[in-house]
């Protein structure tokens, strides 16, 4: 069989019609599509030989695993304690959660807890009975860990213009602990963040990370990035941690297989025990769904298809939106953190992914960001009021993909607008620039983002 | 301005389906222009031509279908049970001809249906119950679906997870047939499920209800290429720039062949070598799904199509005349690949599911990768069609 990429459009430069590199997110890898599957797409130039793995772990990342059975063979072994059935119901669509609306069981969301202190591994300390996060749901004949729900506080504001905001605060309780009382925790409530693009991030070099990073400040911009430090399980060392709202991850295996344990209660080769919370369930009760649940060859293709869905194309109505609205954007310095352009290593795994402009406006890099957005739970390196900058690509097509535009680590914001006006810490002279900016600037501005 | 509208005019007038050669609504063919605007035009014009009879047939095969499931709610037994699943069975090869116009900006996917109509694969236990659990499903939890209608239904499906499929084929197909767990055939859900059963009144509701919205929604699809429909989605297919509408129409092609039939269909599931991905796993009929693919593709490809009752014989252009007003050897060429992938495919061994977990050199999982090398020859040699009509314009 030839192998040679096909470009489904073909190539656009050939016709004299050269695009801009900014409406070109993931450089050749992008896809031109902003309907409801917008991030359910196979990278523009993925080679043919390798669509049957990405086809592969579509499925598995779709499938509803069930309770260990004979019949269902290689999709059984949820549980027995998991936040959700599927990859796909909190990333649904490959797009990202949202808070659960009052008394609902939350998909696409989930409350990180801990205790004081540090793990083995410098991670945060897992509590001996609930371990690092509390599953919502439960196999019949065992109970889910607890129920956990939101309330929020308003924070109100206003612009110096005058213009009046209400900002939304949320506030963690969790009640009807099935398991005994926990103790002092420490909590955090995460959405589940979008899953496309993962691949180009992945093939950004750690040094051109490091070379981003200035923890001690010596440029004096106020703004000091620094990578997180992490043990990576798969790599049994070690690295730089680029995912999770804290960068607590450092390869997307870890990432992926961690999720199977922690979210669906399904051992993997990495993770062959289900998670430390299953000490006080009688394992006669709860067979497993073989060992490990999800062999390796499909653990595998899921990362795989992580790695090669696309990011969107950027979705600028006119140039001069993109002109004015970027100017906008670094005259207020959004561009020290939200760095809009990488290039991926020369010698990633995937040929497709290598040597690609990308533009995925983070830094990966941990910033502070002040007292209001701060969790207080530390994560190797990042301390309580740190967080990752996350990428923008895309962030405007969640409400086509996803029906919701929540944004920020526990979904508080509630559009962009909202997520500007919780930086603080390094970002508040940011935001203090956008506040200060007139009010057709400052939707320009937003346009800007959401067009990204 | 809409080209159609004048076409529809006069073909209400004359009631005849052929395109008239005599109207020609492109602008003529452009200076250096590779392919040639004429060819185009009568190419197009047959194709939605062919759109409208295929739903057409869909359409007549689904209210058929309809009727027989009627007739069981009406007389429960096991001959009017093996009916309505043998209706179903041949509305689906029917349906299976017309995911040709898939991907192709065409009203199947711009309308949003394409997901309620064929949503695939889904979770058993969404629906009803499964070996493993004798309480799950809507079926099962009246507490939780209290009603089932064909309002609340088309709300449930992908609801909180891809593989929440609760309408469309596939999810009539398992209440039809049930869980395969029979290596000779398809699976054998017995008829008594639908009277005496545990919840065996909302059963019979949810097929009656899935199978009328499944009805009502190709109605709806078909509707769009009515050539007597004044504001239908075929007047939106003519009102796009020319290039635009033949590159959407290639890339359909090409999408259909390639990923959707080579890749997410066979590739994937003699890697995975797990029933859970074959296509139509309840009753056991994937290949005809293949066989129905490849011959709406066939007919949108080279112009044909006769109409099950034979009353409809549309014979003229088709996608591979433009191709080869620009370049008559690469058409040859694509039109030998497509045969032979075409071959290959009417080869693989029934059933299916036998096939994917059979050993990697048997006889069947061969002709499964002839078929798959077959059609991405095919599909490259479309994507160096598009690169030489010089269709590289993926947007504006």
């Amino acid at each position: 069989m030839i192998h040679r990429p096909i470009l489904w459009g073909a190539l656009v430069s050939m016709l004299g019609l050269a695009r801009a590199d900014y409406q070109l997110p993931g450089g050749d890898t992008t896809v031109f599509d902003a309907s409801r599957e917008a991030f359910a797409q196979p990278i523009e130039n993925l080679s043919p030989k390798d669509f049957a793995r990405f086809f592969s772990g579509d499925a598995l990342f779709n499938t509803n695993w069930v309770n260990a059975s004979s019949v269902v063979d290689g999709r059984d072994g949820l549980g027995p304690l998991f936040n959700t059935r599927s990859c796909s119901s909190c990333h649904f669509k490959d797009g990202r959660g949202q808070p659960p609306k009052p008394n609902e069981i939350p998909d696409g969301f989930l409350v990180r807890i801990s205790l004081p202190g540090n793990g083995l591994k410098g991670d945060p300390h897992p509590h001996p009975v609930y371990g690092n996060q509390i599953s919502v749901r439960a196999l019949p004949k065992a109970k889910p860990e607890a129920h956990v729900s939101l309330e929020y506080e308003p924070v109100n504001g206003h612009y110096p213009d005058g213009t009046s905001y209400s900002l939304l605060k949320p506030a963690i309780s969790i009640a009807d602990w099935a398991y005994g009382e926990p103790g002092n925790l420490l909590q955090s409530a995460r959405v589940a963040s979008a899953v496309y693009g993962l691949g180009l991030l992945d093939a950004i070099s750690e040094e051109s990370l490091i070379a981003l990073s200035d923890p001690e400040d010596r440029d004096g911009d106020g703004i000091s990035g620094r990578p997180n430090r992490v043990w990576s399980p798969s790599r049994q060392t070690y690295s730089i941690g680029k995912y999770g709202w804290k960068a607590n991850k450092a390869t997307l295996l870890d990432q992926t297989a961690g999720a199977f344990q922690g979210d669906i209660g399904i051992t993997s080769p990495l993770f062959p025990n289900e998670s430390h919370s299953l000490s006080h369930l009688d394992p006669r009760e709860f067979p497993s769904g073989g060992s490990p649940e999800i062999e390796k060859r499909d653990l595998d293709d899921v990362v795989f298809y992580l790695k090669t869905l696309a990011p969107p194309a950027s979705r600028f109505a006119a140039d001069e939106i993109y002109r004015s609205g970027k100017a906008l954007f670094e005259a207020a310095k959004c561009s020290s953190c939200h760095t809009p352009q990488f290039q991926t290593r020369d010698d990633y795994s995937i040929p497709a992914l290598t040597g690609q402009t990308i533009y995925p406006y983070t830094d990966l890099l941990l910033h502070d960001m002040g007292e209001g957005l701060a969790d207080h739970r530390p994560d190797f390196q990042a301390t309580g009021t740190e967080w990752r900058t996350p990428p923008l690509w895309g962030i405007g097509l969640f409400p086509t993909v996803n029906g919701h535009s929540r944004l920020l680590h526990d979904g508080r914001a509630r559009n962009i607008e909202e997520a500007i006006l919780w930086h603080s810490g390094e970002a508040e002279s940011s935001k203090q620039a956008f506040m200060k900016l007139p009010r057709e600037q400052r939707l320009e501005l937003i346009e800007f983002v959401r067009s990204l | 301005m809409r080209f159609r509208s004048f076409r529809k005019i006069i073909l209400c007038a004359t009631l005849t389906v052929p395109a008239l050669p005599d109207f020609e609504p492109f602008p003529p063919t452009p200076e250096g222009q590779k392919y040639s605007n004429e060819v185009a035009f009568q190419a197009l014009s047959n194709y939605t031509d062919i759109a409208w009879a295929m739903y057409a047939d869909a359409v007549r095969d689904a209210v058929r279908f309809n009727m027989a499931v009627y007739h069981f709610r009406k007389d429960p037994g096991p001959e009017t049970f093996e009916n309505a699943k043998g209706l179903w069975i041949e509305a689906r090869k029917t349906y299976g001809k017309t995911e040709c116009f898939r991907f192709s900006e065409t009203p199947i996917d711009e309308l949003g249906l394409e997901i309620l109509i064929n949503a695939w694969p889904l979770d058993e236990s969404y629906i009803d119950y499964t070996r493993d659990d004798p309480d799950s499903g809507i079926i099962n939890q009246p507490e939780l679906h209290p009603k089932i209608n064909s309002v609340y239904l088309p709300r449930l499906n992908e609801k909180g997870g891809e593989a929440n499929v609760a309408t469309g084929w596939h999810a009539i197909e398992f209440l039809l047939w049930g869980q395969d767990f029979n290596p000779e055939g398809p699976g054998d859900r017995p008829w008594t499920d639908f009277t005496t059963a545990k919840n065996a009144d909302r059963r019979m509701t949810y097929l009656v209800t899935a199978t009328e919205v499944l009805r009502s929604h190709l109605v709806t699809v078909s509707e769009e290429w009515n050539p007597a429909n004044y504001d239908g989605g075929s007047g939106e297919f003519f009102i796009r720039r020319p290039s635009r509408i033949i590159r959407s129409v290639m890339t359909g092609i090409a999408s259909m062949a390639g990923r959707e039939i080579a890749s997410e269909r066979l590739a994937a599931a003699i890697r995975s070598g797990s029933q859970e991905d074959e296509h139509s796993c309840f009753s056991d009929t994937t290949h005809n799904d293949l066989v129905a693919n490849m011959e709406g593709l066939e007919s949108i490809l080279f112009g044909h199509f006769t109409s099950k009752s034979g009353k409809v014989v549309i014979d003229g252009r088709g996608i591979m005349d433009i191709i080869a007003s620009a370049d008559s050897e690469l058409a040859n060429r694509m039109e030998t690949q497509f045969k032979t992938a075409k071959m290959h495919i009417e080869a693989i061994p029934k059933p299916f599911d036998q096939v994917i977990i059979a050993p990697a050199d048997s006889e069947g999982r061969k002709t499964i990768n002839q078929a798959i090398s077959a059609l991405w020859e095919f599909v490259y040699s479309m994507s160096d069609a598009e690169e030489f009509m010089e269709l590289n314009t993926r947007y504006r």
